[in-house]
């Protein structure tokens, strides 16, 4: 460096230094309105997690009232109700326990006897006049269906029954019920005690799902000035997986797994270009054959391309490709790439779902309400030509997050097979909530439909 | 610069009035700084937005340790860095040897605007635009341009002799009277 340069250099750098114009005005607007979106995106992400996740719960709250019989909504003892009471019992029996046997339970008037309670609701009984005059016979009748609904007076009947501790508390001496009453007391218990067992179960699911795969897009301006265009037809994929459940009550389920999916795009010939600046320069108006018209950025011999999801970044020329030249061009670009065939650029997820489900009907045939979220890990991200040389790998998309988030809805129908076995077929929405590309100038979400289909195994 | 630290503080805290503060007071500087590496006013206005943003962003990372100006400083040319690097643009191949002279800088230097002398240097090359302000206003020695741009040591000496070449002829035709002939290296 010869005192020339130095000279130059510091001429340069000193009259340039404190250089400060004032930028124009629509530049703080715009920064002020991009800011605002940006804070946007995580407040956005929470709130459509939070209204998707309140959609289940209410789709899932509404389903159950519109299902669940009325009468298992009312309380069961809405006034008291008599006590079954043996015609055989003498009124000397009521009287104050003063002398009894021991470990007898006796009843005595003066405090409650029994409560009556179903589906978890309590309500004490005052006293009934066991004294009085005899019941009549209408009474009668409903009394003797009373000790089927009646848990406590089953309970308290079980209790001895199985030798259990007798209760010391006051009740109906168990030597009371008839031998009817302790039979059907016996099978109440019986069934109890098997549906209790069968409201909680794991089940194994093996699943395949058919399905369209699609985007929701949008990029910057500048971004979309160069952008090659995908067409907008979904694309067609299965995904599979393993699914696992658990079914927390009668209705119930948490469901988890592994999952194997699929998305992507293609991008072929445009006529947007026809319209873009660079039409005359990329699309060969007069060539029979259609070619792909591609913008790109040359350097180094690396090519680069913006797609709809993303930049690709071209590991090696596609075949038979030709690159025009473009002018100087106020967009920046430099060079058109022109190939025959489509570009396919494809994004294998492994997906690990964490979903509710809601069994709306539960019969031989149930149908099942299924919402959740899903950690989508990218595990393939691969860009292919395909013409007339078949699909050959030319690269890759830049800038694609690794771990990603979905949200998941769908409507099951499930058929019982047998006593373990189910066939489902599931339709299920998969919509990404967050763009798969970090690349702030890019918004690419992916949306999948499939119908779930398999058989489970419940244990 | 107390009120500046509040400033700084009150953005990261999400004060849009403290945002607009900053940018009022560091943006006229920044805009220089962004004309400077940018081929036109339009992508400079770009790079002085999208830098801001990334400011605004990277707030609560600084530590107000060192020159708050300098930092900024520094993200508007990693921005103009990014985009050039982005845009990968193909350096046109053109006939340097028009631009090859022994003419010293002149009195024409000395007599220029910032401004004018700020579209002197969006009219190099990009590269070239990219090395000479790296070198010569950031101060960065090649190795570190080398890194910055991607390109070989070798190149960025080059592309500075080349640039230093290209603005000294365009000092001269200013001397001599002539019109500048504006080539774009879009």
């Amino acid at each position: 460096m010869n005192n020339s340069d130095n000279h130059m250099d510091e001429l340069f750098r000193s009259r340039l230094e404190g250089y400060a114009p004032e930028p124009p005005a629509q530049v703080w607007d715009n920064i002020r309105s991009a800011a605002t979106s940006r804070r946007r995106p995580g407040r956005m992400l929470y709130l459509r997690i939070a209204a998707a996740a309140a959609a289940v719960v209410l789709l899932f709250l509404g389903g159950r009232y519109l299902l669940t019989p009325p009468a298992a909504l009312r309380p069961v003892a809405e006034q008291p109700a008599p006590v079954a009471v043996p015609e055989t019992r003498s009124a000397e029996a009521f009287r104050p326990a003063v002398i009894a046997p021991e470990n007898q339970p006796v009843i005595t008037p003066a405090a409650p006897v029994v409560t009556l309670r179903q589906s978890g609701q309590k309500a004490p009984l005052t006293s009934p006049d066991i004294r009085s005059s005899a019941v009549s016979a209408e009474k009668s009748s409903r009394l003797r269906l009373a000790p089927l609904k009646n848990i406590d007076a089953r309970l308290e009947t079980a209790s001895s029954a199985v030798g259990l501790q007798q209760k010391q508390t006051q009740g109906i001496p168990v030597g009371q019920f008839t031998a009817t009453e302790r039979a059907l007391i016996a099978a109440n218990i019986a069934t109890e005690v098997r549906s209790k067992k069968e409201e909680t179960a794991w089940k194994l699911g093996l699943r395949l799902a058919p399905g369209y795969s699609s985007h929701v897009a949008s990029h910057s301006s500048q971004y979309a000035r160069n952008m090659t265009y995908s067409n907008d037809d979904p694309q067609t994929g299965v995904d599979a997986g393993i699914a696992v459940q658990f079914k927390t009550s009668k209705r119930w389920s948490v469901e988890s797994g592994v999952y194997y999916a699929q998305s992507g795009e293609k991008s072929g010939n445009s006529l947007r270009y026809l319209s873009s600046p660079n039409a005359d320069y990329a699309f060969d108006r007069q060539s029979s054959t259609k070619y792909l018209n591609t913008v790109v950025n040359l350097s180094s011999g690396k090519v680069a391309m913006n797609s709809t999801a993303g930049v690709i970044r071209f590991s090696k020329t596609p075949p038979q490709t030709e690159f025009a030249a473009l002018p100087e061009l106020s967009s920046g670009a430099v060079s058109a790439m022109l190939t025959e065939g489509e570009f396919a650029q494809l994004f294998d997820f492994v997906e690990i779902p964490l979903l509710l489900r809601y069994r709306l009907v539960d019969s031989r045939f149930g149908v099942d309400m299924v919402g959740g979220v899903s950690a989508g890990i990218v595990v393939g991200n691969n860009v292919y030509m395909e013409g007339q040389f078949g699909r050959e790998y030319v690269g890759k998309t830049e800038d694609i997050s690794p771990l990603n988030l979905s949200g998941t809805v769908g409507v099951g129908m499930v058929y019982a097979l047998g006593k373990h076995f189910s066939l489902s077929v599931e339709p299920r929405l998969n919509y990404y909530l967050n763009s798969i590309n970090t690349d702030a100038d890019i918004v690419y979400r992916p949306l999948r439909a499939g119908i779930y289909t398999g058989l489970t195994y419940e244990f | 610069m107390e009120d500046l630290r509040e400033i700084v503080e009150a953005c990261v805290s999400g004060d849009s009035r403290a945002q607009e503060q900053l940018y009022r007071r560091m943006a006229p500087k920044m805009y220089g700084v962004c004309l400077r590496y940018a081929k036109d006013a339009t992508e400079a206005e770009d790079n002085l937005q999208e830098g801001f943003l990334k400011v605004y962003a990277n707030l609560p990372k600084f530590r107000h340790q060192g020159s708050f100006e300098g930092w900024v400083r520094r993200i508007m040319v990693n921005v103009s860095i990014e985009h050039y690097r982005k845009r990968k643009q193909l350096l046109a191949v053109e006939d340097m040897s028009r631009y090859d002279s022994t003419a010293q800088p002149n009195e024409a230097l000395v007599n220029l605007t910032a401004e004018e002398l700020t579209r002197i240097i969006q009219e190099l090359p990009p590269r070239y635009r990219m090395i000479f302000n790296l070198y010569v206003m950031e101060g960065c020695n090649h190795q570190e341009i080398s890194e910055m741009l991607d390109i070989s040591v070798g190149a960025s000496k080059s592309g500075l002799s080349r640039a230093r070449e290209i603005l000294r002829r365009k000092l001269n035709d200013i001397n001599e009277g002539e019109e500048v002939k504006v080539t774009r290296y879009e």
